[in-house]
């Protein structure tokens, strides 16, 4: 039961990063999770899709890739286009304190 | 589409207060270990063995971990060991803000030794820091000579076995060598002990081990 406590340490990276007037354009959310990090993927993402629902960002779906040894990294978050402005610079005016600062780019 | 990289820790802050614990830890020279184990290992009743041989040898405080009651708390309080619990109410594992919060209960300024007693839980603790020096897994006989392949997390970020309950090897299907062998087949580095808290055999040398960590005069 433990994966519902990680799924809250994801959606929590993910407030840092998404403003709430954003959030229903976040689509997926990608994590890698270890192989001996003792996590069920699928119970990892049923936890999350039961914290976002009803939230702003109950579009957001995890994206789990499995990596070698116990890391668990939210690694990178996927928003849709803004319909009227496409593509735009990401901005939150919410950056977090620290860690990697976060970047944007655009994919076809 | 736009895409973000963030790359964080999914953990990041139950470790930052980890590294707050593990700091104040090292200020008072504190050597503190992580006892894990599946519940009826046998966790309490080792510490209570252990508290029991190292008595005026070196200065022991406990934190507890349970899903209710302070029933191993006041076990071990019986002994002369200031003990807090920690209740999680249904949490599967202790994260280490609860061990923050814990440890205020306590004057660490005047021990030498602190044992992190987790909730009885083969998965989840295996992936929280609480701040400790190094895990200690506790595996008892009864559980079968299989269980380091079947939870090998637990058994890969411990740097101690302890194999407890060797009293009822005579009356249990566990081959205690095969049981080391899949335990260092996971973990080649494990150190590992054999006791029975309730015949005794083993404590010392577990005891020895924990004295020798916290720097007290060997016997």
């Amino acid at each position: 039961m433990h994966e519902l406590g990680l799924a809250n340490g994801i959606f929590d990276l993910v407030q840092q990063y998404v403003p709430e007037a954003r959030a229903p354009r976040l689509t997926r959310v990608h994590v890698r999770i270890g192989e001996f990090a003792g996590v069920l993927p699928e119970s990892l993402s049923f936890c999350f899709s039961a914290i976002v629902q009803g939230t702003p960002y109950e579009k957001a779906t995890l994206d789990i890739t499995r990596s070698q040894g116990r890391e668990m990294v939210v690694s990178e978050l996927e928003l849709e286009d803004d319909p009227e402005k496409g593509t735009v610079p990401f901005s939150t005016g919410n950056e977090p304190e620290k860690g990697t600062v976060p970047f944007s780019r655009s994919r076809p | 589409m736009s895409v973000i990289t963030i790359e964080r820790k999914v953990l990041e802050k139950n470790d930052d207060v980890a590294a707050t614990n593990r700091a104040q830890f090292k200020k008072h020279g504190l050597f503190v270990f992580n006892m894990v184990s599946s519940p009826g290992a046998g966790k309490t009743s080792l510490l209570e063995a252990v508290v029991t041989y190292l008595k005026g040898r070196t200065s022991i405080g406990v934190v507890e971990g349970d899903v209710q009651t302070d029933l191993d708390a006041q076990r071990v309080s019986k002994l002369g060991v200031p003990a807090v619990q920690v209740i999680t109410r249904g949490g599967c594992h202790l994260e280490a803000p609860l061990v923050r919060q814990a440890i205020e209960a306590l004057d660490l300024s005047k021990l030498k030794v602190l044992v992190i007693e987790n909730v009885g839980n083969l998965v989840c603790p295996a992936n929280y820091d609480l701040g400790e020096e190094l895990k200690v897994v506790v595996l008892s006989t009864t559980e079968g000579d299989d269980k380091p392949l079947k939870y090998p997390a637990m058994f890969k970020n411990a740097q101690v076995l302890v194999i407890n309950k060797i009293d009822l090897l005579p009356y249990v299907n566990c081959n205690i060598e095969r049981m080391k062998r899949n335990a260092r087949a996971i973990n080649p580095d494990l150190l590992i002990f054999e006791t029975s808290a309730t015949t005794g055999a083993g404590v010392g040398a577990f005891g020895e081990w924990v004295c020798s960590k916290s720097g007290c005069v060997c016997a």
